[in-house]
């Protein structure tokens, strides 16, 4: 047992292995929250320099994915430091994403979800049933495809704000002081993402799944 | 009907609910958004699925999100030649 955990230990890291093995995975880890291939590039860089310097407090240790995906998270988190110290927001933007065309513009139940152009059909513009569990749906492929492509439209900080919370299960109050954002201002941002997302992936997964 | 339009009338509509119904899964509801809601419910169906499937998305997102990073995809694209060989000799630079 000692010796299997020495004979690890004092093995030379290979980061060109690294590379091979988890550079996919770390990258588009970090262009999931970033949104940006040469952002994601120089953290990924970053996480493999610093795991190559700390690599005999790793030990071998656990996975090394686990551990590389570790470091890469802090790297994130420093980048996302940096971009808010230079762009400070007064006002958030993204409106659109709260899909104002989905209430009643006018009548006695303005602001409340329309029913389409043609009742007779009982079609209607509010959530539909999804007949899902999200076990079962966070199980498929392409269900995360549609998902990770209902977030492209979104502004980058709206998006990599709802990825924080709802993915990272980070709290308000870290991801207010990472994006360097007031909690009132966050709470706009993750209205107007799940609002686009909710109706994304009902549009272009249950609805569509059903139609097969 | 009538009692439901009564009621509508003296609520705010949904577009003004769904900031709140949001923060549902950020802090706890005030005693007031709490009847708020209740009584909204009681006539919107549709806010009260919008709520659920916010709370869907989150334990969604939450358990098997990493499928983004493991499976091939046009939206995510995985590291380019260039990248990986940038990559590896930034690491061989570093390692000296």
């Amino acid at each position: 047992m000692s010796e299997t955990k020495t004979a690890v230990s004092t093995q030379a890291p290979d980061p060109g292995l690294w590379v091979d093995r988890h550079g996919d995975y770390l990258f588009k880890y970090a262009v999931f929250r970033l949104r940006d291939q040469g952002l994601a590039e120089d953290v990924v860089q970053e996480t493999l320099l610093a795991a190559l310097q700390a690599y005999g407090k790793f030990e071998g240790r656990g996975a090394e994915r686990t551990w590389l995906v570790g470091i890469l998270k802090h790297k994130i988190t420093d980048c996302f430091r940096r971009m808010s110290r230079e762009r400070t927001i007064t006002e958030v933007e993204g409106e659109e994403f709260e899909h104002q065309e989905l209430f009643m513009q006018t009548g006695e139940w303005v602001g409340h979800w329309a029913s389409a152009a043609e009742p007779e059909k009982c079609g209607h513009l509010g959530p539909h049933e999804w007949g899902a569990t999200p076990e079962a749906v966070a199980e498929q492929n392409e269900f995360w495809m549609v998902f990770s492509q209902c977030l492209q439209p979104l502004p980058q900080r709206i998006a990599s704000a709802f990825t924080l919370r709802e993915v990272d299960g980070l709290t308000s109050e870290e991801i207010c002081d990472v994006l360097g954002i007031t909690v009132n201002n966050l709470w706009v941002m993750l209205h107007r993402a799940r609002a686009h997302l909710r109706r994304c992936i009902e549009v272009n997964w249950f609805t569509a799944e059903r139609a097969k | 009907m009538e009692a439901t339009f009564w009621l509508a009338r003296r609520l705010p509509p949904c577009t003004e609910l769904l900031p709140i119904i949001s923060q549902a899964l950020e802090r706890e509801w005030t005693l007031r958004e709490r009847v708020v809601m209740r009584l909204h419910f009681l006539y919107c169906d549709f806010c009260e699925r919008y709520l659920k499937q916010l709370r869907f998305m989150r334990e969604a997102a939450r358990t098997g999100a990493d499928k983004i990073y493991e499976a091939p995809s046009p939206v995510t694209p995985a590291l380019s030649t260039e990248a990986r060989n940038r990559l590896k000799s930034a690491l061989r630079s570093g390692s000296e």
